[in-house]
C-alpha cells in the first residue's frame, strides 16, 4: 500500500512489516502501528526510521547502537517482553531513538529505554532499561570512528 | 484525585490485583513496596515522564539528513 511519510514523502510499504505497538509509545501513545524505515543512503546499517502508519507527521530517528557501542547491553524485565509474545533469541532487536538538533554534534541517543522489536510477532515496545544508561547520551564523536 | 492515609505496614490495593505497602516512612521520603501481576510494568513516574519528554524532543527533531551531510 501507499503512505505518507514524514521524511519520504509518499513511498510503497508492506502492511504484512507493521510493527504493532500495543502501547503506543510514550508520549504519543495513541499511534500503534508503525513501519521500519531503512535509510537507503546509510551503507553501515546504522540509521533508520520508525514511521507511524496512521499519524504521517510522526516519526523516529533510530540508531543501531551495537554498532558504534558494541558493549551496549540493555536489560530489560522479562515481564516486559513478555509483552512481545513468542521469541527466538534472533527475533529480538532494538534501537535507539535519537534526538537530532540543528546543530547535529549535539545529537543523542536514549540509551536507557531501548525500541524493542520481536521479529517473529511483529510486536514492539519502548523498554525502560534497568541499567544506569543515559536518556540523553552524546554520541556524535562516536560516528566518527 | 483519591487520597488515603496509611501508616507504616499498611497498604492500598488497586484493581484487585496490586498491592502497595507502606514500607517505612522517613520524613518526607517514603518506601513503597509493590505486589502486581508481572504483566503489569511498575514504572517511577518521574522516569516514565522523562522518557515521554525525551520522545516528544526526538519527534520533532528527526531529520537524519542533517547527520548524512555532515560525514
Amino acid at each position: 500500500m501507499k503512505l505518507n511519510t514524514k521524511h519520504f514523502g509518499e513511498i510503497e510499504v508492506d502492511e504484512n512489516k507493521f510493527i504493532n505497538f500495543e502501547d503506543g509509545i510514550p508520549g504519543f501513545e495513541n499511534s500503534r502501528r508503525f513501519i521500519l524505515l531503512k535509510d537507503d543512503k546509510d551503507k553501515d546499517d546504522l540509521f533508520y526510521w520508525i514511521q507511524s502508519v496512521d499519524d504521517t507527521e510522526l516519526a523516529f530517528a533510530l540508531i543501531d547502537m551495537l554498532k558504534v557501542m558494541p558493549d551496549y547491553d540493555p536489560m530489560v524485565p522479562v515481564e516486559e517482553l513478555s509483552a512481545l509474545g513468542e521469541f527466538e533469541n534472533d527475533d529480538l532487536v532494538n534501537y535507539n531513538i535519537l534526538v537530532i538538533p540543528q546543530d547535529v554534534k549535539e545529537m543523542t541517543a536514549n540509551l536507557l529505554a531501548p525500541i524493542v522489536i520481536n521479529n517473529a510477532t511483529l510486536k514492539g515496545k519502548q523498554i525502560i532499561s534497568t541499567n544506569d544508561y543515559e536518556v540523553k547520551c552524546k554520541i556524535f564523536d562516536m560516528l566518527k570512528k | 484525585m483519591l487520597a488515603l492515609t496509611r501508616k507504616k505496614g499498611e497498604s492500598i490495593i488497586i484493581n484487585d490485583n496490586v498491592e502497595v505497602v507502606v514500607i517505612a516512612v522517613n520524613g518526607d521520603q517514603v518506601k513503597l513496596g509493590i505486589v502486581a501481576p508481572k504483566n503489569i510494568p511498575v514504572h517511577r513516574k518521574e522516569v516514565y515522564e522523562l522518557i515521554q519528554k525525551e520522545n516528544m524532543e526526538a519527534a520533532f527533531n528527526s531529520n537524519l539528513d542533517a547527520v548524512r551531510s555532515n560525514d
